[in-house]
């Protein structure tokens, strides 16, 4: 039974291991690239014809990769290879580096030079550095970056945390749509459980919106758009207890919900239209009136999508004649029409229903942690290096004293050899 | 015509003149012409810099002038200077090209102080003209940004992905040439075997798989060439034997080697007359061309061509160092899309497919890390990996962004 546990233990500890995991992410991941794992099961087995391909599909769950049992297999060996490693090879690290050897060995040191000076400068390295005699010698030992090893295991760490937190978001995180007409409220969202199963979450509490605004380009495509928002108990509609604007990046906070404007949707309903009329040549008025609605002595009458390849305009009536004002070109109509009037068409307003993205996850700030471990890690294992100073000194018969450097880097050779050799021709010149 | 695009055009004239310098530096060995083709990459860089300046801005005054037209305000002090710089010149599919060939130059201009070594200019110049080729035939129109995409994050997102890529690419064309140095580990017909086997791979994904091999067409923007279909099977054929050949009988391969290159060239000649040209396509013939015409000059001039080339170690050291800071970019890029989606979307991860090409190809240099520090593959297996790295990098990053995976809510770039 020993035998058993060791044996899975240095499996699971083992490079060879982590390679194939690696290995086999990829292929997962390139598969959840090639099919799309937004579109409903339906759609894709569209495209599976044989019965045995469908089978195939369906078995390894194509349709929705990266919630299959499979990944789900993948990534717990990874965890548990991540934490085997760390158990098998971190303990030692830490207790080298916890207790180094301190002393000079000519035969364990790759970088070594033997000088004879006249007098030592002291310290050797560096204030901070250890020294004490024994024997008649005095020894020397300065250590710099001594944890630098450990930066591996904390980039491990924090990839641990990110699954962590990421199992437990899928799982008991909520993520849904509310769709919420102007002037109105919602407490329901319609959610998207982990295996893609459509569900109603109950809120606890209103949300209403009390304005949408849009801002259209020209063409008609969205340049911004924003809804004022208000939360309110249940029960008690007379007082908000909360109120905020929210823009796309710009979100509500609240119960642990964020509240995302993430798109926004037309509802029937009569489009009022923004016009700006004034005399010709003179200064505009905003106005903002149904169809058949007078301004003056101008009736606008009909809204056309796009006239005639020109995009968006508005059929005015003045008096007998009839005229289209285009939204793309404003100047137009005063400089082309030349009426007793200048109209300026700035598209319509209509209902709307504002779109929120709901989302809670618990425990995110598990994932934002690993994060930034994960960038204490990258630190810690590129650009530390844990380097090691020894120094000998012994006192020769001519009241010289021999002086015998040593030192050893955990990686970056080249690097180290330059320090290293800068610090002996700071004693070799004395 | 606007500023930024003169600039682009004057930036990309002294990179053809440094990369002929380069060129013509091989043969004639006068440090100064190394030096002054240097000097004419930074120059070139900072004109490239001044012109994404320049864009940025010119970006400002379209979002302003939208504004304006859409509501007929006039937007005024803060307001204005706020919606001028809300568009950075990143947000579209030529901007982006525009930007790796950004990224390529500052990593090669990094190393060329570092390490100096010969050839890595030459392919770098190739790949940064290259991008800059396709962004010219591709719709450069500043057109507004969508809401989503006006937010401060997609600064350090966007530029730790130009660097990042960037320094993959120079370690995979600094391994390419360390497994061409290195002939007391790596046999050249083996590199030339692998040249050719890549290629035709890569020219049976260009002629979309079996319906070229059915139909004998090549498909371009939905417009068919049969003629160029029956001269891509040649060459797929051509490489294919010589893939074989090379790898068991190198006299032998040699010789369909420069058969498989002559028809690549002759496929791209007939793709450019027959007039449908995929400027995509074309990148990726230019590439291989661009490998399969090194790697012959070396079997044809092995000695004086591998002189040349900098040292096996310091090609190896070079491919390492740009791994590590490739490695820890995409790092900083996945988190910082991570952090960006989490505030604009509600969602910090949701399986996109670029999200996860990125993922991929940190998982890729993960793998190269791995197998170096734990066992011990430095040298030519190492050099594999990071070779294999380039071509993840393309799938990974343009080939999302061109829709060859399914579509997701990252595809901005293709507008």
């Amino acid at each position: 039974m020993h035998r058993l546990y060791a044996k899975t233990f240095s499996l699971f500890a083992s490079l060879k291991l982590t390679l194939v995991i690696m290995i086999g992410l990829a292929v997962a991941l390139f598969t959840g690239m090639f099919w799309d794992q937004t579109q409903n099961l339906e759609k894709h087995l569209e495209g599976v014809t044989s019965p045995a391909a469908r089978k195939l599909f369906l078995f390894l769950e194509l349709n929705d990769v990266f919630h299959s049992w499979w990944f789900g297999i993948l990534v717990l060996l990874l965890a548990l290879n991540l934490i085997a490693c760390s158990i098998a090879r971190l303990p030692k690290i830490w207790i080298d580096a916890r207790n180094p050897v301190k002393k000079l060995d000519n035969k364990k040191l790759p970088l070594t030079t033997m000088l004879q000076v006249s007098t030592i400068q002291m310290p050797v390295f560096s204030p901070k550095e250890e020294t004490w005699t024994e024997d008649n010698t005095r020894y020397v030992f300065f250590e710099k970056q001594k944890y630098a090893r450990c930066g591996v295991y904390v980039i491990h760490t924090a990839l641990l945390f990110i699954m962590f937190g990421s199992i437990i978001a899928t799982q008991a995180g909520i993520d849904g749509m509310m769709l919420i007409p102007e002037g109105s409220y919602e407490h329901l969202v319609n959610a998207k459980g982990p295996s893609g199963k459509l569900y109603s979450h109950d809120l606890g509490f209103a949300v209403s919106c009390t304005d949408f605004r849009l801002k259209t380009y020209t063409d008609g495509s969205p340049m911004a758009y924003e809804s004022d928002l208000a939360i309110f108990d249940k029960n008690d509609f007379s007082k908000p207890i909360i109120t905020k604007t929210i823009k796309v990046n710009d979100p509500l906070e609240y119960q642990g919900y964020t509240f995302y404007q993430a798109s926004y949707q037309a509802l029937e309903g009569e489009k009022r239209l923004n016009l700006k009329v004034g005399p010709h040549g003179g200064v505009l008025k905003a106005y903002q009136v149904l169809p058949g609605e007078k301004i003056g002595d101008i009736t606008p009458t009909e809204i056309y999508e796009d006239y005639a390849g020109l995009g968006s305009a508005v059929q005015i009536k003045q008096g007998d004649t009839q005229f289209v004002v285009f939204r793309k070109y404003p100047e137009f109509d005063s400089q082309v029409r030349r009426g007793s009037l200048d109209i300026v068409y700035q598209g319509f307003d209509e209902p709307y229903a504002t779109g929120i993205s709901v989302g809670k996850v618990p425990c995110i700030s598990f994932v934002f942690t690993g994060f930034v471990i994960m960038f204490v890690g990258l630190y810690m294992a590129f650009c530390m290096n844990q380097r090691r100073y020894y120094a000998k000194i012994t006192k020769l018969n001519n009241g010289h004293f021999e002086l015998i450097l040593g030192g050893i880097s955990h990686r970056y050779p080249q690097a180290f050899e330059q320090e290293f050799n800068q610090i002996v021709s700071q004693h070799s010149t004395l | 015509m606007l500023v930024s695009t003169q600039l682009y055009n004057i930036c990309a004239g002294a990179y053809v003149v440094a990369l002929f310098l380069y060129i013509l530096n091989l043969s004639i060995k006068k440090t100064r012409l190394r030096q002054i083709g240097t000097t004419l990459v930074a120059l070139g860089f900072l004109t490239q810099t001044l012109g994404m300046a320049f864009r940025w801005i010119e970006a400002g005054y379209v979002e302003l002038e939208a504004y304006t037209q859409s509501t007929g305000e006039q937007l005024e002090g803060v307001a204005y200077w706020q919606v001028l710089t809300q568009h950075p010149p990143w947000s579209n599919l030529y901007e982006i090209m525009v930007y790796m060939s950004w990224g390529l130059v500052l990593v090669f201009l990094v190393c060329e102080v570092k390490w100096r070594a010969r050839f890595i200019g030459i392919f770098a110049l190739l790949l940064a003209l290259t991008a800059l080729g396709v962004a010219s035939l591709t719709s450069g129109q500043i057109k507004p940004l969508v809401p989503a995409l006006k937010s401060w994050w997609i600064m350090i997102h966007v530029i730790s992905a130009s660097i990042a890529y960037a320094a993959g690419t120079i370690a995979a064309v600094a391994s390419l040439l360390y497994l061409l140095k290195a002939e007391d580990r790596v046999p050249l017909s083996k590199v030339a075997s692998g040249v050719m086997g890549v290629s035709a791979l890569i020219c049976l994904i260009l002629g979309r798989g079996m319906s070229l091999v059915m139909t004998q067409s090549y498909q371009s923007q939905g417009t068919v060439s049969p003629g160029v279909g029956w001269l891509l099977i040649i060459c797929i054929g051509l490489c294919l034997i010589s893939s074989v050949w090379l790898h068991n009988a190198p006299r032998r391969g040699s010789a369909t080697y420069f058969a498989a290159l002559l028809s690549l060239l002759a496929v791209m000649g007939l793709i450019m007359i027959n007039g449908h040209v995929n400027i995509w396509d074309m990148a990726l013939f230019a590439m291989m061309a661009f490998a399969q015409i090194f790697i012959g000059l070396v079997i044809l001039f092995p000695t004086q061509i591998r002189a040349l080339l900098p040292k096996a170690d310091q090609l190896d050291h070079i491919a390492y160092s740009n791994i590590l800071v490739a490695f820890a970019l995409v790092a900083v890029v996945l988190v910082t899309g991570a952090l960006w989606a989490h505030y604009a979307w509600g969602r910090y991860w949701g399986w996109d497919p670029k999200e996860t090409g990125a993922l991929v190809i940190w998982i890729t240099y993960a793998l190269y890390l791995h197998t170096r520090i734990t066992y011990g593959w430095t040298g030519p297996k190492s050099a594999v990996i990071a070779v294999f790295g380039f071509f993840v990098i393309l799938a990974g990053f343009l080939g999302v962004n061109l829709g060859w995976f399914a579509d997701g809510l990252h595809s901005y770039g293709r507008s």
